[in-house]
């Protein structure tokens, strides 16, 4: 049952009529009152998902918190990622689960340059501004990209296999993609509360200005803050080239649910990025094996939708940096 | 006095006049029309043709026209849609949709587009607005709005679903090639007919631009609660924004329909569609009226150029678009249109300072 | 006199003229915190009222009640007679009362007569009449030959008064005027005063927050003492500087601050 959602085609198109909308949840409520495995399964599947969605949002989540920019180049640094796990491990024969430090690293830099030479002189203009120059950004990476390597989806070779708890099915690539994503979060948030540089990202995204006033350095800040932005997308990216295979467009799909999970979780927040990343990665899952076609995207959309409405700040709005 | 301030003199009595807006516009929407014609000119043994086809000339004539169209509600009101594609897709799917299921005129399903495109807008706005969205979370709202209808249509089999919608031939509506058909056999008429289309946008812009609503709309842009203090309903006119911008949009996607041959729901509800809408606007020069005209200009031949000229190269035409995109929100954010203005201003700065070193 | 009067304002002052804007009981939370509790004043045609207080008494969060920025929690607000307290902003202005803001708020990529056309179309729609009445003002407030500069390019005084004659082209009934000397020059302060003048003799109604003392005493025919969001006396200039409840919560209030 291979990655569900984000790698299957659309499934053949069911006739028209209020049954394709009730039918699938009649379908899930009988399967709940008699208990059928595949839930189990379900629920295995979800949990993979959301963790490694978590951990897409988590760089758009700091960098929104700290300095107030919708970063739409994220979605592209996590396709950097995935290609620089690739190349590390076709070129270099390094093992993937190196590559992804490797493609950190690279990512830190290629942060701070963009953070340096688009967004940095027009962070006091209106945020619309930001927002056309970062998605200028992602035009022209994907297309370099797409320029080198072609627009075939590519794959890095690695043969995991699976597990089975209990019944459950369980592929590896998955469940380590999983590992890596709550490993980096925990290291992320040791960072913010153990370190002084943690402590002082924090305190900026608090408050500029009191940041100023107590002698932060904001403007470093800012790059370094965008710098771990753009690394924490290319481990996210790194851990789903893992198992699943990308093209220089896989990006949008990622940023735009990642959008959704940041403002489902709460800008700037992070447990809200993990239980929105939860939230999302339930819904693609379950809605892609019980709804027709693509339309838990629909759901997803709606959900985020209502969020932005009624509970702007989301689920954790506010609550940590 | 120099020759050059004469002529600057004299240009300023002229801009002065009741009619000046009249001659601009009939000087701007001649050269448009002349435009094929200009292209086919043997210029030392080159045509610009051979750059510059007819067919990127309505490229670029529908991007200004939709740009003027996103201006209306983004540009002067300031609520900054990143969701323009939900509307140009619905002009597109009720056209197709009636025209090829019901068999009815394009024209009809182009005004039927246009009314149920307004009313979603309607709908974004009433919520948004209602909500007070602001800044990002509004932008990223227009963009869900527009998502979710790339999804519901891609999962509606009564719209064909991921397929889309092939042109009906005019026959199969009971009509023949011509302009009530919709349909031309070449491209010279469709061309003459999306400059139609631009020119009725850029009207209602400009009686918009000189009437109070107008006022009202960049007093909003500016400053929502200095405004609503001396008496500016800005909830009602931030939704007529939506409302009109949303129209014209849908009307372009109806024109966009009956031009090429195919849509499907990646096409017309695109993400990359939502730039496509705005871009021209924003490199012009945001809330002017020539803007969208001039940036469209500027960007969509440069990016087909690109596109045709280096075919081999997939992806360098959005690489010209970010490119774009960063250099201008970063070194000119009002607008190619602006730089007359502050060349004037560098210039007077310049010559200020040497009669004071004089 | 008596400047003893704590919420039953002017109950025994005789006041000339038919009452305009009157306040009673208004009160105003904001999530725990009480910034207004219970205000009373009315203000009548032609007078000029200070409004004074110490900083955080909730001089500028009264504004905001009455201008309809956000409606009080308790309490009203009456306009010549009507209730204006919970309409929106828009509908208060068009119905005679205006407002500026303590920090300017220029439109600033409009001209600065395009700024006063935008409070004058609340009387027409036509661009025409209403270029007629902002020039008016703006000739009033002696920004007439700035009439074509981008609002954002002004200086701080001429800013201010533009921010009046934005509000003064809605043709009010009654103005509320937000610190609008604080940052003018002594010579541009005289010249605010010599306006204020003027539109009291035009028959509107004023309504000044405004922390020269010497300004207040100077213009205003009755002032109105807030402290801690309470209105703690009111009644002539002289004898509410005087009275020992305002001298302490003026000192209690400079200690707050320092």
């Amino acid at each position: 049952m291979g990655h569900l959602v984000t790698s299957v085609a659309p499934l053949p198109l069911q006739g028209g009529g209020l049954g394709r909308f009730i039918d699938p949840f009649v379908q899930f409520l009988t399967d709940i009152t008699n208990l059928e495995p595949v839930l189990l399964q379900l629920l295995a599947f979800g949990l993979l998902l959301g963790g490694v969605y978590a951990l897409t949002a988590l760089g758009l989540t700091m960098i929104f918190g700290v300095m107030d920019v919708i970063n739409f180049a994220h979605g592209v640094f996590l396709v950097v990622g995935m290609y620089s796990v690739w190349l590390v491990s076709e070129m270099a024969g390094i093992s993937p689960f190196l590559g992804i430090p490797i493609a950190a690293a690279v990512l830190f830099v290629l942060g701070v340059v963009v953070h340096v030479l688009t967004v940095e002189p027009i962070i006091e203009a209106p945020q619309q501004n930001q927002l056309i120059a970062t998605l200028g950004v992602l035009f022209i990476i994907q297309s370099a990209i797409e320029i080198v390597f072609t627009p075939d989806p590519q794959q890095v070779e690695l043969s995991l296999g699976s597990i089975q708890v209990g019944g459950v099915f369980i592929p590896l690539g998955q469940f380590y993609a999983l590992v890596i994503a709550l490993g980096t979060m925990l290291a992320v948030r040791a960072f913010l509360n153990r370190t002084d540089l943690g402590r002082k990202i924090r305190g900026t995204a608090d408050n500029r200005d009191g940041a100023r006033y107590v002698g932060i350095n904001v403007r470093r800040i800012n790059y370094l803050t965008f710098g771990i932005g753009a690394a924490l997308a290319s481990v996210a990216g790194g851990s789903i080239a893992l198992f699943q295979r990308f093209d220089p467009f896989t990006g949008e799909t990622y940023l735009i649910n990642a959008f959704v999970i940041v403002i489902l979780g709460g800008l700037g927040s992070f447990p809200g990025a993990f239980v929105g990343g939860l939230i999302v990665g339930m819904i693609q899952v379950f809605g892609g094996y019980y709804l027709p076609g693509t339309t838990a995207q629909v759901l997803i959309f709606l959900l985020f939708i209502g969020t932005l409405l009624v509970k702007p700040e989301g689920l954790f709005g506010g609550a940590e940096a | 006095m120099s020759a050059i301030e004469t002529v600057r003199d004299r240009y300023r009595t002229f801009d002065d006049q009741r009619y000046a807006p009249l001659v601009k516009g009939v000087a701007l929407f001649g050269l448009l029309a002349a435009l094929p014609t200009i292209i086919e000119i043997d210029v030392a043994g080159m045509e610009l043709a051979a750059l510059l086809s007819l067919k990127v000339l309505i490229l670029t004539v529908i991007y200004a026209y939709t740009a003027q169209a996103w201006n209306i509600m983004s540009g002067y009101t300031g609520q900054f849609s990143f969701g323009h594609a939900a509307f140009f897709g619905i002009g597109a799917y009720a056209t197709q949709a009636l025209v090829v299921d019901a068999a009815v005129n394009p024209w009809i399903g182009m005004l039927v587009g246009g009314v149920l495109a307004g009313g979603y807008g309607l709908i974004i706005g009433a919520l948004s607005f209602r909500f007070k969205l602001q800044g990002h979370y509004f932008a990223l709202a227009t963009l869900a709005f527009a998502e979710l209808l790339r999804f519901v249509v891609t999962n509606m089999s009564e719209l064909n679903g991921a397929n889309g919608y092939f042109k009906a031939f005019p026959r199969d509506y009971g009509a023949e090639y011509g302009l009530v058909a919709f349909q031309f056999q070449n491209d010279l008429p469709y061309y003459y007919l999306i400059v139609g289309f631009l020119l009725v946008v850029t009207l209602v812009s400009w009686v918009i631009k000189n009437s109070w609503v107008g006022l009202y709309f960049f007093a909003i842009r500016e400053d929502e609660r200095a405004a609503a203090s001396v008496g500016v309903p800005s909830f009602r006119y931030k939704l007529i924004g939506v409302a009109v911008s949303a129209f014209f949009t849908a009307l372009g996607g109806a024109y966009w329909s009956m031009y090429f041959n195919t849509i499907r729901p990646d096409t017309v509800f695109a993400l990359f569609k939502n730039v496509e809408l705005l871009l021209p606007a924003v490199v012009g020069g945001p809330g002017t009226l020539l803007g969208p005209i001039v940036g469209s200009f500027i960007v969509t031949p440069v990016s087909e150029i690109a596109r045709t000229t280096f075919s081999d190269i997939n992806g360098l035409d959005r690489i010209i678009y970010g490119a774009f995109l960063v250099a201008i929100v970063i070194y000119s954010p009002r607008g190619v249109v602006s730089w007359p203005s502050q060349a004037r201003a560098l210039w007077k700065r310049v010559r200020g300072d040497e009669e004071v070193s004089e | 006199m008596s400047a003893d009067e704590t919420n039953a304002p002017d109950a025994d002052i005789d006041r000339d003229g038919e009452q305009i804007l009157s306040v009673e009981g208004v009160g105003k939370r904001f999530s725990g915190l009480q910034a207004l509790d219970d205000v009373d004043m009315t203000v009548n045609r032609g007078e000029i009222i200070g409004l004074i207080g110490p900083n955080g008494a909730g001089k500028t969060t009264l504004f905001n009640c009455i201008s309809g920025a956000f409606p009080p929690t308790s309490g009203t607000v009456k306009l010549d007679g009507d209730v204006i307290s919970g309409l929106p902003a828009h509908k208060i202005a068009r119905a005679g009362l205006a407002r500026t803001f303590q920090i300017t708020r220029p439109l600033e990529e409009l001209t600065v007569v395009e700024n006063a056309m935008v409070g004058a179309h609340i009387h027409t729609r036509r661009r025409s009449e209403a270029r007629e009445i902002a020039m008016e003002t703006l000739e009033f407030v002696g920004l007439a030959d700035k009439a074509e500069e981008e609002a954002g390019e002004l200086t701080v005084g001429a800013q201010k008064r533009l921010e009046l004659a934005r509000a003064v082209s809605t043709r009010p009934e009654i103005l509320l005027l937000d610190e609008i000397m604080a940052g003018l020059t002594p010579s541009e302060s005289k010249q605010m005063l010599d306006l204020f003048r003027q539109l009291r003799e035009r028959g509107t109604s004023l309504l000044i927050i405004e922390h020269d003392m010497k300004a207040i005493i100077n213009i205003s025919d009755y002032v109105k003492v807030l402290d801690q969001g309470k209105g703690i006396a009111f009644g002539a200039p002289e004898t509410v500087v005087e009275d020992d409840r305002v001298i302490e919560a003026y000192i209690g209030g400079f200690d707050v601050d320092a």
